[in-house]
Parts: C-alpha cells; structure tokens; sequence
C-alpha cells in the first residue's frame, strides 16, 4: 500500500450549538491534540493495468506509524496544523526482511476558514511545508524523503442536524527532485453524531501521484506515480470534555502502481481546555 | 356599535385562535386588504366588509395598528376607527371585517396599516346602495376620479403593492469615515400599471428625530418590475445612531418604511446620571445581602435530568429572606472534574428552563419576578413590575432582584467542592437578562471570566425618556414609566423618578466590569434603543473594550439572529479556554 500523507481531518463534538463539528476552525487559544497509532499491510498491489498481483514471493509490505497530529487555534479563524509521525515500515519476502524505523513525513501549515453568514458551512483553504526528517538511505523508504509543500481547500458544512460533511480537495508538490511526484488527492467525508456521543464517519478517498519516474518497485513508499483510492469508516466515542478516542479500518478499493492494503488505526483526541 | 366590537371580538380572536402558519417570504411582512365585493358596491345584504390578509414571515412579532378613515367623495371625515394588531411570528391573519356604516351613497376609504417595520396605506372607493341594484359604471363613475382608474380597478389592476428591500453597503449597518453610506434599494411593483411618483429618504438622528439630510428621487416602474437602485448618503457630521425613513408616492401607493444606521459608533458619547452615593448605596446592598443565610437547598429534579446530564433545583435565600431557585445543569461527563459554569439572567417575567450543554454547566436564575404569579406575593396589588417601589431606591424592586443576580454566583463561589472551576464563570442574557449580566459583571468584578449580552434594557432610563417621541413603537418601559407619572404627578416628578431610576442604570456599572463583554444588538430596537446600548458601551474601561466586542443587525429589533446565537458559542469557548489567573 502507498503511503499517503496523512491529511487528519479535526472531527470533534461540541455541545455548546449540540452540533457536530468537522474540520471547523478550532478556536483561539484552543489546542487539539491527537496521538495515533496506525498499522497498515499490503501483500498484493494493483499493476499497471490495474489488475489485482500477489506481491512476489509472497512479499509483504507493512508499516506501523504512530504520530502526534496537532492543530493550535492561533486565531478565530486560523489554526496552525502539525503532523509529526514516527514510522517502523517493513518489506518483507520468502527471502528477506527489511525494516526501517525513524522520524517520517513531518507537516506544519495554516488552516484559513471562512465561515458562511450563519457560521454554519466553512470554507476552509489549507497551505504547509513538508519536511522529511529522514534520508533514504536505507530500503525500505519512510517515504520519499522530499521536501515539499501542500495546498488545498474543503467545505464542511451539516447536511441535516447531527451530520456533517466534507469535500475536500488537496495538491501536494515535492520539490527536491525534477520528478516530483505532484499529487492530488480528493477526500468526501460523510459523518453522523450517535445516541450516547458515538460518532461514526465514512471516507472516501483517491489519490492520483504524477511523476516522469513511472518505476514501480516492491518498496512501496518509494514509488512517485501510481494511483489509488481507498475507503474508510471510523468510529469514535466521546468519552469526557476533553477526550474522544476513534478507531478507523480503511481499504484500498481499486488503483495503479500501488498496494492493495489494509489498515487499522486508532486515535485519541484530546481537547486543550 | 355591536359590529365594532364585533370587530374588536375578531382582531382578539385572530390574536389568539385565528392565526395561521403564515406562506410569506421569509423575512418580509406581506399585507394586502382588498373589498369583498369587488365591484366595490355594498348594500344591506351584502355589507360593507373588506378582506384583511397578513404574513408575518419574519422571526419577530409584528405589533402595531390598523386605522382606517371613511370619507365622503368630497373629503369630508365621515368615520374613523384603530384597531391594535399582534401578530406572532410566520403567522399569519386572513380574514373579513366589516365596516359599520350604511348610509347610501359613494365613499371613500383609506387603510393605514403601522407594524413594527413596515407602513402601507390602502386607498378604495365604494357605494353603499339601497333598493335595486344600480348601473355599476354610472354608480361607480361618479365615485371616481377618472373612468380609467375604475376600469383598472375592476381588472384588479389597483390590486398590489410597491415592495422596498434596502440592503446597507455594510452588512451591520455600522459606517466609518468620510465615504458615502451606500444602501442597495430593490423596488418590486406588483400591480399590473406601470408607477410614475418618487421615491426619498429622510435621515433623522435618533434622539431627537432631527432632520440631518433628505433627498427625493423620480421613479418610473414598468408594471410587474422589479428596479434597482443606490443610495449614496453624505456621511452625518456627528457620531450616532440614525433613522433612514425611506418614502415611495407614486399614482397608486404611498408607504414609508423604516431603517437605522450607525455612524463612527466608537465614538458616541452620552452623559452618565450616576449618583454620588451610587457606589455606596450598592455596597449597602452587598452588605445587606452578606447578612442573609442564603440557606442553600440543591435536590435532583429527576424528571428534568437526562442520561447526559444531573439537573438540580437550587433554592437560596435573598434579600428580604425572599427564596429564589434557579435550574443547575451539569453534563455527566464533568462530574468528578473542574468545569466552566455560566450562569444565566432571565428577560422581563421570564421564567428560565435547564439548558443542556455537553462541555459546561449552567445555572439559570429564576430571580423574583420572573415568575409573575409568585411576584403577587410580594406584590398583591398587582403593580407592574418595572414601577413597583420605584419611589424609593431602598425599596425599588430592582434593588432586591439585581441582589438575587449576586446570590446566584454566590451559589456557585459557595459550592466549588461540586466542580465549578471559579476561574471560568461567566454571565449572559438577553433583554432585561442581558442587563442584569452586565450589572452582575460591574459588581463582581474579577469574579467573572466573560459576559455575553443581547438587547440590554435599562442601559440609559434618562436617554430612553428623551428619546420616547422618537421611537415609532412605545416601549412598554416608557409606556408604564408615563402612566406611573400620571397617576402619582402629585407625589413625583419626572426628575425624581429619573434620579431613582440612576441607581439602576446599566451604564453606571459599565466602568466598573472588569471582564470581556460580548454585546449582541438590533438596531431597530425600540425596547433597548442602539443609542443607550451602545453609549453603555463605550463607558466601559478601554482595556475592557480592548477585549471586548460588539455586533449589530440593522434589519432587527428586540433579538439577535441565530447566527449571534452560534457566535456566541465560539466567544465562550475562546474567553473561557484559559481561566483567570
């Protein structure tokens, strides 16, 4: 499986309004934090003809990413996002097994939201850096060990009382190498408040990676053009004020020069105050 | 005489029974009276009786008059009559009344309907016939001006109305600078003949009504068009608060709505009545209140609480020993932690329920007063409550009510160990709730993190009685402030009353709040006028304004859009995110 750049979307419930809120603009001086654990597999990959293959060899590629996804209310309208990821990732066949773990894709950007009248719906466009603090050195990739940078926009708005949803946009370039990759990737999210502060969310998610380097390699995470999309549905449960913990299984449906995985991961938000 | 209170017996009906879920567009007020007989010619058994149709699509209740005048066709005055008019928000009235009158011949009449924001006149001839029926055209003919305006009107082409949308250049309504005020105009012409007449505005300052510019324009309407059009207005010479009167003539209608502007609002400026003793006196009542055992009663009410949240009724002791309760609901969640508590004022007879919140716990005081049957018991002469005692600040109802304010946040310093987190108290309300918040806020000082107030009331008594002839609709303060005068004009002036009624000033308090303030006002608000609000405003500490904040909605009067509503959600989560040091 690709790896992508995780683009965490903020998903809180808030009582104030009795709404539930995606991706909506923080707070000043507010914080959220969201520790995570991720593990993801692939042992088969999508060909150039999109075409299911065993991985060969029985290969097998999986990684375990725990990260620290942070977005600080600088201002009513403006929050700073962080991603900072620590990732073990293994390549692994019926000869070998390589692992590799280290500091991943670190990102920092702004978040400017532009609330309709009723400050209901946001408008949301999103910028930051992308700071690899590895170097490829050693197979298999932490990822593609560019700098980079990312730009996009969403809106979110309740499509009835209780629900939310998102559409979302993104382009991301990297920049140390001609090659990129330029990616774009469409997000649609779809969420709906429970009885008992339950909370589930649908995803959907495609990812187009363009690259003058069209090698496909076993080592995933080194790959500049592929594509893929893939599906995803999150539980979470509002457990205090402050704290609401999700888990979140994800699938890649169909792709191109990419893994056919499967992944699991859960996370913890935790609201400052 | 039986048809008029027949008449009376049906505007109370429509009041009460008779309302309808109104089809208007939202946001507009949609009025159309139109005769029964659309011949226009009456007689015995077909009386005289025209069709009164109303749509309230707008989310306040629209108040006002119906007044109609009955003319001879040589203008002589034959029959006056005004009716009040209430009717609820998306209601709606649709219904015949009659006009008790049936002396042969030709008549005219004239409808003038006032509601809180719109005016329209309506202009009709008729004939009242007895024996056969005449010859509608010769009849009706000598009735009317030219035979043209007949044929028009028997097509039902005098049937519509001239509707004005104006839309000012900022979307508060508030202006700076020396730029131009712009306001985007709309005029619908429904009616089926084209409109020749003019169209003018009329600003006046809202105080004393003084006339600061005016100008008239010619306008022709295609029939059944719309047109657009733009004021540009000379920015006043003074900061304040503006009335625009926006007056459209043509050959068939005539109406004048009405709006409000704010101009360099920062700098308004309005003089403080505050007593010399104001201090002192409410220290006095401070200490008073100290003395009292508040003798706290907290009991779960279980039909009020929720799988989510534990609502209990707190009972204390005020001034006078008078109990008091108020509804404490905290969120199941936060039992156990330290958790903002806002705590919340009620508006005039007003009784609060629970609110549920998820992240915070609330308090909603029902001060005395607020129930009106149980104020008898201290009342049982019924007065009204916004007189009661006001001959004696010592015994002035307010004294005692503004000290159950108090004692409400006394509850909470009082009863820490149930985890209200005191560096996170804040205060709100609306209308009179928004005032007691504010004076709450000015008392306690740094006892309170944020207050969050719609439509202060009593902000400025002196300014809303020198205003009064300037305000299209009487407010019911002013209104029992004049017949008070009126009855007790041997026992107290104007300016005693005035003097009394400092003490109680929101606007006095003003310097004393030490915590960000959040003010949420219409501008068409007749009941807590822009000019008193904001001059209230501007008297705060300039660190505070620093923190502070202000929204204004031109296009209402006594509330805030719901948009203010989400707004003030994310004012509370910003103010309260770091709690006093």
């Amino acid at each position: 499986m690709n790896k992508q750049l995780a683009f965490l979307l903020m998903i809180i419930l808030l009582g104030f309004t009795q709404q539930v809120k995606a991706d909506w603009p923080v707070g000043k001086h507010r914080w959220i934090l969201t520790p995570s654990y991720t593990y993801s597999q692939s042992t088969k990959f999508f060909n150039a003809d999109r075409q299911v293959e065993n991985s060969p060899f029985n290969g097998k590629f999986s990684s375990h990413t725990m990260s620290l996804y942070g977005v600080v209310g600088i201002g009513r309208k403006t929050d700073l996002v962080f991603n900072v990821p620590f990732a073990s990732v293994t390549s692994q066949n019926v000869l070998d097994k390589f692992t590799h773990a280290g500091v991943g894709d670190t990102y920092v950007g702004f978040n400017f939201h532009t609330p309709s009248k009723d400050l209901k719906k946001y408008f949301t466009v999103k910028v930051g850096a992308i700071i690899p603090l590895y170097s490829n050195t050693t197979e298999p990739y932490l990822g593609l060990g560019s700098k980079g940078f990312f730009i996009g926009s969403n809106y979110s708005f309740n499509v009835k009382k209780k629900t939310f949803a998102i559409i979302e946009g993104m382009f991301t370039r990297y920049i140390d190498q001609q090659d990129g990759p330029n990616k774009l990737n469409v997000n649609l999210i779809y969420g709906m408040e429970l009885p008992k502060s339950n909370l589930l969310i649908f995803t959907l998610n495609h990812e187009n990676s363009y690259s003058a380097d069209k090698t496909f390699t076993a080592n995933l995470n080194g790959n500049k053009d592929f594509m893929f999309g893939s599906a995803g549905v999150t539980y979470g449960k509002k457990i205090s004020r402050t704290l609401m913990p999700t888990v979140k299984a994800f699938y890649t449906l169909y792709g191109r020069n990419a893994g056919q995985g499967v992944g699991i991961a859960f996370s913890m938000a935790i609201k400052i105050p | 005489m039986k048809r008029f209170f027949s008449f009376i017996l049906f505007l109370v009906l429509l009041a009460t029974n008779g309302m309808a879920n109104t089809a208007a567009a939202p946001g507009q007020v949609e009025i159309g009276i139109s005769p029964t007989e659309k011949s226009g010619i009456f007689n015995y058994k077909k009386r005289i009786k025209y069709k009164l149709d109303i749509k309230n699509g707008t989310k306040v209740d629209q108040v006002g008059t119906l007044y109609y005048e009955l003319k001879s066709v040589d203008g002589e005055s034959l029959l006056e009559r005004t009716f009040d008019i209430n009717i609820p928000s998306k209601k709606a009235i649709n219904n015949d009344f009659e006009i008790p009158f049936e002396t042969p011949g030709a008549y005219l009449i004239k409808f003038t309907v006032v509601l809180n924001k719109v005016k329209r006149e309506f202009n009709f001839s008729f004939d009242f016939v007895t024996g056969e029926k005449p010859d509608k055209a010769a009849e009706r003919a000598a009735s009317k001006n030219s035979k043209e305006m007949f044929d028009a009107e028997l097509d039902g082409e005098m049937e519509g109305e001239i509707k004005i949308t104006m839309k000012p250049g900022n979307i508060d309504g508030i202006f700076v600078g020396r730029s131009n005020i712009h306001y985007d105009v709309n005029l619908q012409n429904t009616y089926k003949l084209a409109q020749t007449g003019t169209i003018g505005y009329q600003i006046k300052d809202a105080i004393h009504g003084k006339v600061v510019s005016e100008k008239i324009f010619d306008i022709k309407l295609a029939k059944r068009s719309s047109k657009r059009l733009s004021f540009n207005i000379s920015p006043p010479v003074k900061p304040g608060i503006y009335n625009i009167d926006v007056s459209i003539n043509t050959s068939t209608y005539d109406d004048t709505t009405h709006y409000t502007f704010g101009y360099e609002i920062g700098q308004m400026t309005s003089p403080f009545h505050r007593p010399d003793d104001f201090d002192d006196f409410w220290k006095a009542a401070m200490d008073e209140l100290a003395t009292v055992n508040p003798a706290y009663k907290i009991e779960e009410d279980f039909e009020k609480s929720t799988a989510k949240h534990k609502v209990y009724r707190v009972e204390m002791s005020s001034l006078d020993d008078v109990r008091i309760y108020g509804w404490l609901s905290i969120p199941t969640t936060l039992l156990g932690s330290k958790f903002p508590v806002l705590v919340g004022y009620s508006g005039y007879h007003v009784m609060l329920k629970p609110l549920y919140f998820d992240e915070f716990a609330s308090f909603m005081l029902n001060a005395r007063g607020a129930d009106k049957e149980a104020f008898k018991e201290l009342n049982p002469e019924n007065i009204e409550m916004i007189v009661f005692n006001v001959h004696d600040p010592m015994k002035y109802i307010y004294r005692a009510m503004y000290m159950d304010c108090i004692r409400a946040v006394d509850f909470i310093f009082a009863n820490e160990d149930m985890g209200f987190d005191l560096k996170r108290v804040a205060v709100f309300g609306g209308s009179q709730g928004g005032s007691l918040s504010l004076m709450v806020a000015g008392l306690l000082g740094s006892k309170i993190q944020t207050c969050m107030a719609d439509n202060p009331t009593y902000c400025d008594f002196h300014l809303n009685m020198e205003m009064q002839d300037n305000i299209r609709e009487e407010s019911f303060i002013i209104k029992n402030f004049n017949r008070y005068l009126d009855e007790n004009k041997n026992t107290i002036s104007k300016d005693d009353l005035l003097n009394n009624l400092s003490y109680f000033e929101i606007q006095n308090f003003a310097p004393k709040i030490k915590c960000s303030v959040l003010l949420g006002i219409g501008l068409l608000d007749p009941l807590a006028p822009a000019v008193t609000t904001i001059g209230m405003y501007n008297k705060l500490n300039p660190e505070v304004i620093k923190m502070s904040e202000i929204y204004t909605f031109p296009e209402l009067a006594h509330e805030v859009p719901d948009r203010h509503n989400t707004f003030k959600s994310i004012w509370f989560y910003e103010k309260l995110a770091k709690g006093k040091k």
